[in-house]
């Protein structure tokens, strides 16, 4: 059992960081302590152009080998402490750093950039191609460290805790964004640690999850032959790297994806009246079955741009969401929309297999 | 050796003649010559007759037992008991190979390797949810089991259609000769009915059977029989078949006295004469000559048909697999070395190739490792023998399944390991119309369906235990496997974790 809040703003305006730690914390129960986490976007104004990296080293050691490694890899714009606040509970923490960087101009590594069978589109891909490896590089050479995002203008603010006290480590009571999504964990399949905790990021996708992914092995098996490193020793990290592997490198549309990773079952497929999409339908569940998420699960995905509400297709993890004004607002339970948006125009179940895909009106009319 | 010297017997039938009515069908049942019907008395002025074992021929097919409608009939095993536990199987053997009637022959011996080497799916057991993930009720909640098989390539080269099934199961590769023609009737049937193929075998395609041509896979096999327009015309897959896990390396031999009219038509061969398999395809004497193959097939049926590649389980199975995907295959079926033979030598059949459990695994992980395992299907063949099997060889790579001695054992093969004699009792594997017609044809394919439904039925209850409502997300899936009772390595190979981890 776990809670997942989020929030998105269609118009790009603010919502509060208060307002989402309240919305997490009322749903106590649904956590047991053992991790909490929020995801914020559009909040490095004046730094959109580097990527923040948000980094959890165990000593001083491996935060002294992470800053040579991110410092021979990367052009380091900024380096800073992450700015947090004592909390009483919070007994111990991990230093956590934070960078604001970009491959070099002159980066050897990025010309011969090798990230297996990937298409290479143009220098944005090849630059974002650089910054995967890096990150999987980072976290399998770093011993105690590990890389919690690396997205351009987003960060996650995670660790082990109630998710209130972890906001209130992190000042996210001070934070606005566009974009939230957040997670209270009661962790069942893998100890808690600071790096287990949700959400889960790789560049500018993050996370979070309520269930458990019993298609695991399947997901990793296939990621691992396009690349991706599955380190994190947990189910939930498989999701963000499919998003990006679909979107990102085989650019299908964030609709088609959703479709391979939560399909309808067969015979609704069959059942779908329009011939073009029945057609698309099948083709996209029979040549990428490896991906399907089979289990059972309420996900929240962001991208910066869009937000994706998920079940899986017995719908057996609850997920709500909410409509107020340009606002859209996905919980695990109503209790939380009575923080967030208690004068909501609309409530709605969503329903298994049938993901809601919120976007930002000016970057999604941009790409039209 | 003296001159009365006669082989000890392993297996009779007993009679109780308290119950035997004496009405003589066992005799004619026996097709192996082990009962004779001997004078008992006179009735009536007519001769009562009573059967006796002949302590020569029998093979324990139990179908005399079975026939008996007095219920007069045991089997019994003898057990020759050597005071040398080391020799004492092969003690009976080496005396059948000396035997003065034959001497000096090669051991021949049918189905499926069957000595006690461990059996790692016995080895390998399920997870299930517990609190943290609900199970799935499959009464309640719909469990997919539809598999699609062929190539998942977008590199752009032309690839065929896939091939859909309704179950992850196919039938296996028996050719027209080494079984009769009801039998494969059946099995076309059977595959219609249930949703999935049935394979030729390398006898080739006869005409009865063109109307199952959208559930036939059809084989190329080293000794080309039958291959012609029509066959390629009447099937949805064509197999090419390298090897087969009973007899890797060896070829086959139908004598020509099997070689009767129908099956001389079909196999385009003159009536009477041997059909010889050579051991290796006179034309592949390398991988760049399979790619040749695979390619002369494709470019034959326009590249509509998928074309699967069968080889044996052999210690090298890893990169033989990486190769045959990288020449062109769509499918590659691997035969483990329990997989059955109408006819081999005992030796080989014994003790060439390897388990099937390890090979798939193995092939699975060395397709991953070079990034093309999402491109190829993957079948797994060889010693499956109930559902679990074919779950668990699913878990450790297989997209699906070929089972072949469970479809004979579904039909009441006895599994006396005597096929090649040509005398199945069971109407089975025997093209002696006499023999051929004990077998009926509705029967047999209504068995053939409901050993496919049942186990369809026990895999949803397995993959509803896992929480796993798609039988893709199992494929390879190690995770939901652990190992009792293996060493170190051969978890290694297998890819799976001590049970407790």
């Amino acid at each position: 059992m776990c809670g997942i809040v989020g929030g998105i703003d269609v118009n790009g305006g603010k919502i509060k960081g208060s307002n989402i730690i309240e919305a997490i914390s009322v749903q106590h129960e649904r956590g047991n302590g053992l991790g909490g986490g929020f995801a914020a976007y559009d909040i490095y104004q004046g730094f959109e152009q580097y990527y923040a990296l948000h980094i959890a080293c165990n000593n001083e050691q491996s935060a002294r080998l992470a800053d040579d490694f991110i410092r021979s890899h990367l052009y380091v714009k900024i380096a800073e402490d992450m700015p947090t606040k004592d909390v009483k509970s919070i007994t111990w923490h991990p230093l956590l750093k934070r960078y604001f960087t970009f491959p070099g101009p002159n980066n050897e590594d990025l010309k011969l950039s090798n990230l297996g069978p990937s298409t290479v589109h143009n220098q944005a891909d090849m630059v974002e191609f650089y910054m995967k490896k890096f990150v999987f590089d980072f976290n399998r050479s770093i011993p105690d460290a590990f890389v919690m995002s690396c997205g351009k203008n987003m960060g996650v603010f995670k660790g082990v805790g109630y998710p209130e006290e972890i906001g209130e480590f992190f000042r996210i009571d001070k934070m606005e964004a566009s974009m939230w999504i957040a997670h209270s964990r009661f962790p069942t399949n893998t100890q808690s640690w600071w790096g287990g905790a949700h959400p889960f990021s790789l560049l500018e996708w993050s996370v979070v999850h309520n269930g458990e992914i019993t298609s695991y092995g399947v997901n990793k098996n296939y990621l691992e032959m396009f690349g991706y490193d599955c380190r994190l020793l947990t189910d939930t990290e498989v999701i963000s790297y499919l998003f990006d592997l679909f979107v990102r490198e085989f650019r299908m549309p964030l609709e088609d994806t959703c479709a391979v990773l939560s399909p309808p079952l067969w015979n609704e497929i069959e059942e779908e009246l329009e011939s073009t999409r029945r057609v698309k339908l099948l083709h996209l569940r029979q040549y990428y079955p490896q991906a399907l998420l089979n289990g059972p699960f309420a996900i929240l995905v962001g991208n910066g741009r869009e937000m994706i509400a998920m079940n899986d297709n017995l719908k057996l993890r609850p997920l709500v969401g909410a409509k107020r004004g340009e606002q859209y607002y996905f919980s695990s339970e109503e209790c939380s929309f009575e923080i967030l948006c208690p004068d909501r125009e609309n409530t709605w179940m969503l329903e298994g297999g049938k993901p809601h895909i919120v976007r930002i009106k000016e970057v999604s009319s941009a790409v039209l | 050796m003296s001159r009365n010297w006669k082989r000890p017997v392993k297996y009779m039938p007993v009679f109780d003649y308290n119950r035997c009515s004496r009405c003589g069908l066992c005799a004619t049942a026996c097709t192996w010559g082990e009962i004779r019907l001997v004078p008992e008395r006179i009735e009536n002025g007519k001769p009562v007759t009573m059967p006796v074992a002949n302590r020569s021929s029998c093979g324990a097919c139990h179908y005399c037992e079975r026939q008996c409608p007095e219920e007069a009939i045991t089997i019994v095993d003898t057990p020759f008991v050597s005071s040398h536990r080391y020799w004492r199987g092969d003690q009976k053997n080496l005396w059948r190979q000396v035997d003065p009637n034959s001497p000096g022959h090669v051991l021949l011996i049918s189905t499926g390797a069957d000595s006690e080497l461990i059996s790692y799916f016995d080895h390998l057991l399920f997870d299930a949810c517990q609190v943290t993930n609900p199970s799935i009720d499959p009464l309640r909640e719909p469990i997919e089991l539809r598999t699609y098989l062929g190539r998942r390539d977008f590199t752009g080269v032309t690839i065929p259609p896939l091939l859909e099934m309704q179950i992850p199961i196919l039938f296996s590769a028996m050719s027209f000769g080494s079984i009769n023609l009801n039998v494969q009737v059946a099995e076309a049937r059977a595959a219609e009915i249930v949703g999935t193929y049935w394979n030729t075998g390398e006898g080739g395609l006869h005409k009865a059977l063109d109307q199952y041509s959208t559930h036939t896979i059809v084989q190329v096999a080293s000794g080309r029989f039958g291959v012609s327009p029509r066959f390629f015309k009447n099937c949805s897959a064509v197999e090419i078949k390298i090897g087969q896990g009973a007899k890797p390396g060896i070829g086959g031999h139908l004598p020509g006295e099997k070689v009767t009219g129908e099956i001389s038509k079909t196999r385009m061969i003159p009536q009477g004469s041997d059909a010889l398999s050579p051991a290796p395809h006179h034309d592949i004497y390398s991988i760049e000559d399979l790619r040749q193959l695979i390619y002369a097939i494709k470019e034959t049926t326009g590249y509509e048909k998928p074309v699967s590649v069968k080889v044996s389980a052999v210690h090298n199975i890893a990169p033989i697999v990486s190769g045959i995907a990288r020449a062109g295959a769509d499918i590659i079926a691997i035969d483990g070395f329990r997989g059955g033979t109408g006819a081999a030598p005992r030796r080989i059949r014994q003790s060439m190739g390897i388990p099937i459990e390890l090979a798939i695994s193995a092939a699975d992980r060395r397709l991953r490792e070079e990034r093309i395992r999402h491109q190829v299907s993957l079948i797994a063949a060889g010693g499956i023998r109930n559902s679990a099997d074919v779950l668990k060889a699913i878990c450790l790579g297989a997209d699906a399944v070929y089972i072949g001695t469970a479809v004979l054992v579904a039909l009441g093969c006895g599994l006396c390991q005597r096929c090649y004699a040509s005398k199945c009792s069971y109407g089975i594997t025997t093209n002696r119309p006499d023999l051929a017609k004990r077998l009926d044809i509705d029967l047999a394919t209504q068995a053939v369906v409901g050993l496919v439904s049942a186990w369809s039925d026990e895999i949803k209850e397995l993959m509803g235990g896992m929480g796993i409502n798609a039988i893709g997300s199992l494929v390879g899936n190690r995770e939901r496997l652990r190992g009792v009772h293996l060493t170190h390595e051969e978890l290694q190979v297998l890819g799976v974790k001590q049970a407790g981890q």
